[in-house]
């Protein structure tokens, strides 16, 4: 189900700058919509309907809409069994006749985009979350979004949350504090787009994995989809975040002040405070039923003549979660939200597996084009860089104590000055992905600017020290 | 703070009332009557007239139950009828501690546009440079303070955003905001995140509003590995909040529910819709804090509990909810500011880089400094020790600078408790250079 989505992103990349570009580019591909379509049939069955752009000898480009969604498709003739042309129009300002408006089967076409469609803009977030889900490539990717006029801003929130490159972590993990992660990203919706944007978008977040301090991503925002498999949480692990060191009284108060920014962020998003409640510490019961369509949260355990329904106990003894349930993803001492639970409390406002799907829930299936933006290469950029930075910090790290400071003077002087260059170009390093590094450096025994400051400060004494 | 009385307190201070005798000012507000405003766009407006300076006036009215205050201007105003029955003067209670003299060199700009001219002052910019104490002190406010009269401020909003700080810090904010800012401004607190001593130092104000995502309290003092103070200390700091619930017109449960266990709140709000406090977890209708808790208030909670006057996630909004129907906020467009940044906040700004900077390279500068000495210590020649001495007399010139800067480092970072003490340390760091250079 991901990869069909990854590929209709991908067909949406690949669609001609010229005709995404600006809503009139869309009005002029609207116009150009043939009553009667081309049709090509591939040697694989799959039926292609559109508009044939450009025929060479190996290849013919097509403008095809699936689903709402106007992209352009290569195809290569090798795979291609038959070409049928449709009948143009003389009039571009005639509008193929609306069809019923019911979700189109697979592979049925959709008539283009009207004029005016909404501009949907995708930024795919997956990796670690703080890591390659960071302010920088999401601001840019937002900015991009502005640029290119986008009426919908979607997040696909996919983030990684392993143990290791072959294990996934359970719901039961917990990262409770990447909150305060989250809060630095959190200004691009809450600040940045409200501010810089005439027109604010309407902001959507998809959510197939949002897990530690990703679950905190989506809830400032009040779009929220779920994926079947989706799934939010993997913050429960509040109150026991300090285990028993010092007083209870601070620990209480360590647990207010990080529920106090929690709750914060859910009345920012309009969701009701239970829910991080329930998510983050174990010792809350709650229970929820269903009033007039809406979920009503109760602080205690259900009292099954009023419909209740158990969502958290209080993970004491015998109703402490077994590694059974734990292993099937089926624990309650705190809540981990799957899509039908999203559904069923009004944090999600649909399930979608699909982009057209989600675009179908949305409303603008019919009258939407996916933009052609630069999201995904400032996303994929950003991992480059900060991959490269990483193997670079490493690098320099390790050569800056290979230099050897030995013969004469002149050499003593220039050794020094080579260590010192390589510190330096760690610190401009650092300094520039300074918000995804915490944890390399940690791991990796690399000191922060500062630290860096102090020994090309110690290097500077020991040159001045030295004499010929 | 009943609402009249602020505004009657940034006029006294403001620019508009720069030309305008004390005599004067007392003699315009009036008993309760029953005034009318002819607008010129149609609307009339009743209520009761609380001040009238250079054709603007103040009215009193009540909108949709509520009652609230209005500002108009001359332009703004067709006719004025007035009450006859409640002609006579009545003086103005002045508020306590209170000048009612205009401050010296308040701008005369604030006259020209009518509007009130606000200003907004950041205390604490999050995860960062937000500690009370190091980069939230009332030296660093001190200083700005004529820069706030210089642009003709009248208004102050304190946007808090820290997570807290230095309990030693808050008698001396809280005194600042009591003695050296409410008298000469109407002070606001703007709630981001107002955690432990950031919560503390705001409530002294008497007018929060909380951003929809802010929080208030946590206030339970601690050291190391996260002990309580307790004992006497403890007794200290509850007494110095109670003292400070007063200023700030709260009751004193609220923050001993935020600084203690065992400490339950309750509340009811009745028809009236007064809010009433209880020391106990079922006093009241609303459970607001349980006995196993540390209280620390959401914007839903502040707001229904009338704790916080409002909730506003920007300028408009809070203006809107401070009504102000007019005001002038001071300052330039600056990215990455979500506000106007006054010459004041320009100042705060750069007091908090200069004090990260160095609270960062602190390490580096004793380095610097004593490893210079040992150097300079080893050296046989008079010409070598003068480089390190050179060097060691840089380092301690940055130390010098960073306490002029903030001076809270002297503690923070030297362990002293005074200037004296610092001063006297410096002279013989001074001595034992020159005496390095014989």
């Amino acid at each position: 189900m991901m990869k069909l989505t990854r590929n209709l992103l991908l067909v949406g990349a690949l669609s001609g700058a010229c005709l995404l570009s600006s809503p009139g580019a869309i009005g002029a591909a609207v116009s150009m919509a043939n009553p009667t379509p081309d049709r090509i049939t591939l040697s694989s069955g799959q039926v292609w309907e559109g508009e044939i752009l450009e025929e060479t000898e190996t290849t013919i480009r097509m403008r095809v809409v699936r689903y709402g969604i106007t992209a352009e498709q290569t195809f290569q003739k090798s795979e291609v069994l038959s070409v049928k042309r449709g009948e143009r129009t003389e009039d571009p300002a005639v509008e193929p006749t609306p069809k019923d408006p019911v979700r189109p089967a697979p592979g049925q076409t959709q008539r283009a985009p009207a004029d005016g469609a909404k501009r949907v803009y995708v930024v795919e977030l997956d990796g670690t979350f703080g890591e390659l889900i960071t302010q920088t490539p999401m601001r840019q990717a937002v900015e991009d979004a502005q640029r290119e006029n986008a009426d919908y801003l979607i997040f696909v929130l996919d983030n990684e949350w392993r143990a290791n490159a072959f294990e996934d972590l359970p719901d039961d993990t917990a990262a409770f504090d990447e909150l305060f992660r989250a809060e630095e990203i959190h200004p691009i919706f809450t600040e940045d787009i409200p501010r810089h944007w005439q027109k604010k978008p309407e902001i959507v977040f998809w959510v197939k994995q949002a897990m530690g301090g990703a679950a905190f991503l989506p809830l400032v925002c009040k779009n929220i989809y779920f994926e079947s498999d989706g799934r939010m949480g993997g913050i429960g692990n509040l109150s026991n975040l300090f285990g028993s060191m010092g007083d209870e009284v601070v620990r209480q108060k360590q647990y207010a002040l990080r529920m106090g920014h929690a709750e914060g962020i859910c009345i920012q998003g309009g969701y009701p405070v239970e829910l991080v409640r329930a998510m983050a510490q174990v010792e809350r019961v709650y229970s929820y039923r269903i009033e007039g369509g809406h979920a009503v949260w109760v602080e205690n355990y259900p009292d099954p003549s009023r419909g209740e329904v158990l969502l958290t106990d209080d993970g004491k003894d015998e109703r402490a979660d077994t590694i059974q349930e734990l292993a099937r993803s089926q624990g309650n001492d705190v809540l981990t939200l799957n899509a039908d639970l999203a559904l069923t409390l009004g944090i999600s406002k649909g399930t979608v597996d699909t982009l057209e799907d989600l675009l179908f829930s949305l409303g603008i299936s019919r009258n939407s084009a996916i933009i052609d933006g630069q999201s995904k290469s400032i996303m994929d950029g950003w991992e480059r860089s900060l991959d490269n930075a990483q193997r670079e910090l490493r690098r320099l790290w390790q050569e800056a104590w290979e230099v050897q400071v030995a013969g004469d003077y002149n050499e003593r002087t220039r050794a020094r000055g080579i260590r010192r260059q390589k510190l330096e170009r760690m610190q401009a390093i650092i300094r520039r992905y300074e918000e995804a590094l915490g944890r390399f450096l940690r791991q990796n025994g690399i000191p922060g600017v500062d630290q860096l400051q102090q020994i090309i400060e110690q290097i500077k004494l020991e040159q001045l020290a030295d004499k010929r | 703070m009943n609402p009249i009385r602020r505004i009657a307190r940034s006029v006294t201070t403001g620019a508009l009332a720069l030309a305008l005798s004390l005599t004067c000012l007392l003699a315009t507000p009036r008993a309760a009557a029953d005034d009318t405003i002819y607008l010129k766009d149609g609307r009339v407006v009743t209520g009761t007239i609380k001040q009238d300076l250079d054709g603007y006036i103040w009215i009193a009215t009540k909108i949709g139950g509520v009652e609230t205050e209005l500002i108009f201007k001359p332009s703004e105003i067709d006719r004025v009828e007035r009450d006859a029955a409640a002609e006579a003067p009545t003086p103005v209670d002045p508020p306590k501690a209170r000048p009612a003299n205009p401050t010296p060199g308040a701008s005369p700009r604030a006259a020209n546009s009518g509007a009130p001219r606000a200003a907004v002052l950041s205390l604490g910019e999050g995860t960062q440079r937000d500690m009370v104490g190091l980069f939230i002190t009332a030296e660093s406010i001190r200083r700005i303070i004529p820069l706030l009269e210089e642009e003709g401020v009248q208004i102050v909003v304190l946007r808090i955003n820290s997570g807290g700080g230095a309990l030693l810090e808050i008698q001396r904010l809280s005194d600042l905001i009591e003695y050296e800012l409410k008298p000469k401004f109407r002070v606001v607190a703007w709630i981001e995140s107002a955690i432990s001593a950031a919560a503390m130092t705001s409530h002294a104000i008497e007018e929060i509003y909380f951003m929809t995502r802010g929080n208030y309290g946590a206030c339970t003092g601690w050291y190391g590995q996260l002990t309580a103070v307790k004992g006497r200390g403890l007794e200290d700091v509850l007494y110095m909040m109670e003292q400070i619930s007063e200023r700030g017109g709260y009751d004193p449960r609220i923050m001993r529910a935020m600084q203690i266990l065992d400490a339950p709140l309750s509340a009811t709000i009745d028809e009236n819709g007064e809010v009433h406090w209880y020391g106990d977890a079922d006093g009241g209708e609303i459970l607001v804090n349980r006995p196993d808790r540390i209280l620390c208030f959401n914007a839903s909670d502040a707001a229904r509990l009338k704790f916080s006057k409002g909730t506003a996630d920007n300028l408009t909004e809070l203006a809107s909810a401070m009504q102000l129907p007019e005001v002038e906020w001071v300052g330039k467009e600056v990215a990455g500011v979500p506000y106007p940044v006054s010459k004041a906040e320009k100042a705060l700004r750069e007091f908090r880089l200069q004090t990260e900077d160095d609270q960062n390279r602190t390490n580096e500068y004793f380095q610097r400094y004593t490893q210079s000495i040992n150097i300079a210590q080893s050296q046989q020649n008079r010409q070598d020790r003068a480089k390190f001495v050179n060097q060691a007399r840089q380092a301690l010139e940055l130390m010098k600078r960073m306490v002029r800067n903030n001076p809270n480092f002297i503690l923070f970072v030297f362990g002293m408790e005074t200037q004296e003490q610092f001063d006297d340390w410096v002279a013989e760091q001074e001595k034992l250079l020159r005496d390095l250079m014989r």
